[in-house]
């Protein structure tokens, strides 16, 4: 009995070293972590839409389109001289798990380009869909209804053997260029339809 | 037992993919190119001495009955210090290795080496043991995805990461995508691991056969 309530203190006496250990290290990474993050977000925001280097993210997403945004998790609209463009996140369900991409679509509706973010799809294979021959197909499209691979009857050529992790991505381009198709209409980008509504602000 | 010795015992006498058959599980899951067999082999040599050299420092105050829950506790422990400090202070190494470190957790390579060694040996002694299988564990990954992604994608080397498309090897018409998927894993696996058991009886036996 002595030795059970020996030993359960030495556990806990070694557990709580380990979580001070742990909180220590965290909280002396976090702010740095954030900035990485947020550092590598901006990086990917001014690649998918270039000439822009100034992002307000948009914070009343679920709400201003009731809730149904597909597979967009953040959506940043571009402001600075030539403002009315979109960059968004969109996370679409691949082989291997959540495929993170940023998509940006300029102000006339096109998109400006795909960047994957990270994703755990099946290396030599699903991995394809990251470089430039597949994610180059992209640019320039402005329909969601074309959005689609040759297998589901659209104009996208999905990777050999790596069809689910192709959709996937089209599938987030289409979501995003959805979006910003909703929100062009609500009037919330800048430019174009929406100069009523900035009007209104204050 | 010379440092020496402790660390080169990891390499080829008691490899732990090879001879001791520990970590099967990310060695099938990572051998799929060389970039992620390397990449994985650093990780996981890092972790081990590590918690090899906490494990052998702590060793004598750690009660006998309860070593296997403590060992747990710190190697995790290390295992998440690592993977913070890394995000935070070097964000480009975590970009490429910072996959790997959540499979270290469930690599037993580790918990082995820290039963199996480090409780019952010297630091400097336990850290040359860390070494040597994390550079005997990298040694076979490299073989095993080399094999394995010379036949998927008929390219070496592929760095994703570094733009790099790596050596082609194979045209495309004999490429075979099964063994970078599990199967692959497997059968090379078990091909090089009867390989290497076939070679070294040929040894044992001496020269009477030829």
């Amino acid at each position: 009995m002595r030795d059970t309530i020996r030993l359960s203190v030495i556990l806990g006496i070694i557990c709580v070293i380990s979580a001070l250990v742990l909180s220590g290290m965290y909280s002396l990474t976090r702010d740095r972590i954030e900035q990485a993050n947020a550092r590598k977000l901006e990086e990917a925001l001014a690649q998918v839409l270039p000439g822009q280097n100034s992002f307000k993210a948009f914070e009343d997403l679920g709400n201003a389109l009731n809730g149904s945004v597909g597979s967009v998790t953040e959506v940043y609209l571009a402001s600075g001289d030539d403002s009315g463009g979109i960059a968004a996140k969109a996370a679409p369900a691949g082989y291997g798990g959540p495929i993170e991409m940023v998509v940006g679509i300029a102000r006339d509706g096109a998109v400006r380009g795909v960047r994957i973010i990270s994703q755990s799809e099946t290396p030599g294979l699903g991995t394809e869909v990251t470089r430039d021959a597949f994610t180059g197909q992209f640019e320039g499209r402005s329909t969601p209804e074309s959005l689609k691979v040759k297998q589901d009857g659209g104009s996208i050529d999905a990777v050999t053997g790596a069809t689910i992790s192709s959709r996937a991505v089209t599938r987030g381009v289409s979501d995003v260029l959805d979006v910003f198709h909703r929100l062009s209409a609500l009037g919330v980008l800048a430019g174009g339809s929406s100069s009523a509504g900035e009007e209104e602000q204050n | 037992m010379s440092l020496r010795k402790d660390f080169a015992n990891g390499l080829l006498a008691e490899n732990p993919t090879f001879r001791l058959l520990l970590g099967m599980c990310p060695t099938l899951a990572v051998s799929t190119s060389v970039f992620n067999g390397i990449g994985m082999g650093l990780a996981a040599t890092f972790v081990l001495v590590g918690s090899n050299a906490i494990v052998s420092l702590v060793r004598s105050i750690i009660p006998e009955k309860i070593r296997i829950p403590c060992y747990v506790v710190i190697i995790a422990t290390f295992v998440t210090v690592v993977d913070l400090a890394m995000a935070g202070f070097t964000p480009a190494l975590h970009q490429t290795l910072g996959i790997f470190i959540p499979l270290i957790v469930v690599n037993c390579i580790i918990l082995a080496r820290a039963e199996a060694f480090a409780s019952k040996r010297a630091l400097l002694n336990s850290i040359a043991d860390g070494f040597g299988m994390g550079i005997g564990f990298t040694l076979a990954l490299v073989v095993l995805s080399l094999i394995r992604e010379m036949l998927g994608t008929g390219v070496v080397f592929a760095a994703p990461d570094f733009n790099f498309a790596g050596v082609k090897l194979l045209a495309d018409e004999y490429r075979s995508v099964i063994m970078i998927l599990a199967p692959g894993g497997f059968i090379t696996l078990g091909c090089t691991l009867g390989l290497i058991n076939w070679l070294s009886r040929r040894r044992s036996s001496g020269g009477s056969k030829s």
